[in-house]
């Protein structure tokens, strides 16, 4: 009988994470991924019944780390200025420090197993969330708006930095490096824009 | 049922199709042997798996090719 190898089933989240990133959804298949993590496709198939099997596995894993990292530290009766900071920092760190797996987590959202992940992934995620941004309108910290709204004002301008830093500015030659500094002055703006 | 003893079985075959599919789904859920089953359809082996706590590949070749379809353990 084959029994269930840690180091191994390490390897091969890796791999598929690689693969996701690299060519996609799409792009994905059972046999690139036992090539890529060197083991037989029948030990794959040990671990996985099927591809849709493993992107769901894999993504609702992506998920819970993403959700941790982000409400490390993390209340939803904080402040707007505190909470967003701490947002602000622990969002740029999980895009900075785990690259790959934020990406592949992107690619996985928009697959047909996003809905499935993102709603088994990350529950108690989005109601901190929300509990946060009320307490805010509640304490007249925030100006009501659309959740849209809010969300595009208060991160958008946070992705869209980690978007430069790694895929490259639009001023095209010239590399452009996030840092602390920039993330904080940003974010004083967007602090003040949010203001009732 | 304790999933310990539990193992499983993984087999190419030349059922490629979702009509082929549906020729082999009748033996495969109704065995008493047979916990779980699934065909990978999008794969180039067409791989079976089969979870089972006593049945062996040839009992499931034996399954298989009884239906029409041919499958062997996949390396």
């Amino acid at each position: 009988m084959r029994t269930r190898n840690e180091q191994k089933e390490l390897l091969v989240k890796e791999k598929a994470i690689e693969l996701l990133v690299r060519d996609g959804f799409e792009g994905f298949g059972m046999q690139k991924l036992a090539k890529a993590a060197k083991i037989s496709p029948a030990t794959l198939y040990i671990y996985y019944s099927d591809k849709d099997d493993l992107i769901k596995k894999l993504g609702v894993e992506l998920g819970n780390r993403m959700s941790e990292i982000t409400l490390e530290g993390f209340a939803g009766t904080m402040s707007l200025a505190e909470g967003l900071k701490k947002q602000w920092e622990n969002r740029s760190k999980y895009w900075l420090e785990h690259s790959k797996e934020a990406m592949a987590y992107e690619v996985i959202r928009h697959s047909p197993h996003g809905q499935y992940v993102t709603s088994v992934a990350a529950s108690h995620f989005k109601p901190v969330m929300k509990e946060f941004a009320h307490n805010a309108i509640r304490n007249k910290e925030l100006r009501p708006m659309p959740f849209e709204v809010y969300w595009a004002i208060a991160y958008g301008p946070l992705y869209t930095m980690v978007k430069f830093h790694l895929e490259g500015s639009p001023k095209g030659d010239k590399h452009f490096a996030f840092s602390k500094k920039l993330m904080y002055e940003a974010l004083e703006l967007i602090l003040k824009a949010l203001k009732p | 049922m304790t999933t310990a003893e539990q193992k499983v079985l993984i087999l190419k075959s030349n059922i490629s199709t979702y009509a082929d599919l549906l020729q082999v789904r009748h033996p495969l859920d109704h065995h008493p042997g047979i916990t779980r089953w699934n065909i990978d359809l999008d794969d180039c082996d067409h791989v079976i798996r089969i979870v089972t706590p006593n049945l062996s590949v040839s009992d499931i070749q034996e399954i298989v090719n009884s239906n029409g379809y041919q499958c062997s353990e996949l390396e």
